[in-house]
Order: C-alpha cells, then structure tokens, then sequence
C-alpha cells in the first residue's frame, strides 16, 4: 500500500496563514482539522507513511507550524511516537522548519503529560 | 601595436645612445642576466594569469555571498522601518519575506559545504545564531502566544490577516531585528575575512 503525500502549497494555500481563523484564511487550526488530522489518521490505519511537503509556498508562519504540528499532539488521540513515526516532513527549501515542527511536538508532548 | 611601438623606441634609443653617448653598450651576453629575464618573464605570467584569476575569482564568490546577505539585511532593514513608523503590517507579505530570508540563508549556507567544507565546519555556532535569532524575529511578529508568560508585555495581535502592534512589545521586535543584523553583519565578516 503506497504512502500518502500531503502537499501544502497545492492543496491547502500557497499563502499559509496563522493560527486560528480568526487571525486570517488558511490558518494552522483549518489546515490540521481539514487535512493534516485525516490524512494522519489515514496513515495510521493503513501503517504508511503521510509525507507533509511544505516546499512550494510563500512560506509559514511560526504559529501555522505550530498549530498544525503542535495541535496535532495536543489533539489527543495519538502518542508523539505514532505521530512521529508516521509524519515526514519534507522542506528543501528552508530544513530548518523540520526540526521546529519536530520541536513543536515534542514541547506540546510535555505538556500533554504534565 | 604597443609592442611594435616599444620595440622601435627601444631600437631608437639604443641607436641614439650608441652614437652619441661617451657610455660603451657591453654587447656580450651573461646567462645570468638571460636566467633573471625569464624567470622575471615566469613570475610576471603566472601573477597575471594564476594568482590574480585565483584572487578575482574569490572575489566574485565574495560578491555573490555579499548580494545575498544584503538581500537579508535589506529584509530586515524594511521590517525595521516599518514597525517603527506602522502600527499594522500585513501577515502574508511578513511571512513570505522571512521565510525568503530563511530560504537565502540556507542556499548560502548548502553552497558554503558544497564548495568550501572547512568553512560550516569552522562557523557552525555563528549560523546557528544567524538562524535562531531570524526564527526570533518570525516569532515575535507572525505568532500572537509568543510572548505568552512575559510580563508587562502585550503580545502582538493578528486579526483577518494584519499584524497589529503595540508599543510594549514594538521594543522586543526591534530588538530582535537588530540582533538579527548584527548576527548577519558577523556572518558577512566572517566570508570576507576567508
């Protein structure tokens, strides 16, 4: 069974927004609950991979990341591992949202467990 | 036709000097003069065709690291001007400027280890600082929770795509656009001193 590709860019928005919907369109709130949150568990049940390609865009704001990847953990219905054992993020143009995604996660983890 | 010229003036002169002066010309030649003149020849080549390449070609490198750098800074100059004089900026235009300030940055930096390997390995922290104080600066102004905790600080607001500031937190964002130059400015030192 092939793994699932989540482009940002072509099907989402080329101009992410911010976190909420009330702070904008395309916001990191709209993305996760309309794709990402699905497609993940898509993933899950069928045990692929989910690539989330975020090349191809104007760019993200700190909070759309954050809102997306950390909201995904906070969301509660998978452990930071599943998560991060199904995601790839895939970023050639700027690596370094990668590793703040990964942050993200693990930060909204902790507070999870607290 | 230079060269033409400067042998007829040579000729000339040797002709004129051999007439006219009371001096006698030593028409005998030494090996060690003929040695001295080619390997003056040699040195003369390879300066011009060697070293002066080798030094033009680092400086058009330079150059273009340079350029990039300054399309940084200039990025952060703008954001300088205009939280200083606007109280609202438009979050797509902020965002898609830093992230193409994150996007140079890290095409300058694959370039560096693609072609020049001891350099990264030699100013890794210096990058590091670059990048962490860059994502400062995105956080300040595109994540209203940012601040959230810091006391005696309104954190920006962002409402229908604009991000609103106020002046308790206007100081934190010039702050953090000033250290982001200053770690760029350290950055551009550190390729020219290469």
């Amino acid at each position: 069974m092939g793994d699932i590709i989540l482009n940002i860019a072509k099907e989402f928005s080329r101009c992410p927004g911010a976190r909420y919907p009330d702070e904008g369109n395309y916001s990191g709130q709209e993305f996760r609950e309309q794709l990402l949150s699905p497609k993940l568990k898509d993933a899950i049940n069928k045990g692929v991979h989910l690539y989330v390609i975020l090349d191809g865009s104007a760019g993200y704001a700190t909070s759309f990341i954050e809102e997306s990847f950390g909201g995904l953990v906070r969301e509660g219905t998978y452990t930071l591992q599943q998560i991060l054992d199904t995601i790839v993020i895939v970023s050639e143009e700027d690596p370094s949202y990668i590793d703040d995604a990964k942050v993200y996660m693990k930060n909204a983890w902790e507070h999870r467990k607290v | 036709m230079i060269a033409v010229i400067s042998a007829i003036i040579g000729w000339t002169a040797c002709a004129l000097f051999e007439r006219f002066s009371i001096l006698t010309l030593d028409l005998s030649i030494s090996v060690a003069d003929v040695l001295t003149l080619v390997v003056e020849v040699f040195v003369a080549l390879f300066v011009a065709n060697v070293l002066e390449k080798g030094l033009q070609n680092k400086r058009v490198e330079k150059d273009f690291y340079f350029k990039e750098l300054d399309e940084i800074l200039g990025i952060f100059s703008e954001f300088e001007q205009l939280c200083a004089r606007q109280n609202t900026l438009s979050l797509d235009v902020t965002v898609a400027n830093l992230s193409r300030s994150r996007r140079i940055l890290n095409r300058i930096w694959k370039l560096k280890e693609e072609f020049e390997r001891s350099f990264p390995k030699k100013n890794q922290k210096v990058y590091d600082s670059v990048v962490a104080s860059i994502k400062d600066v995105d956080k300040k102004l595109t994540d209203a929770k940012a601040l959230d905790g810091e006391p005696n600080v309104k954190a920006i607001k962002i409402s229908k795509g604009k991000i609103y500031l106020n002046d308790t937190v206007r100081p934190l964002i010039e702050e953090s656009i000033s250290q982001a130059k200053r770690d760029l400015f350290k950055l551009k030192v550190l390729i020219n001193n290469e």
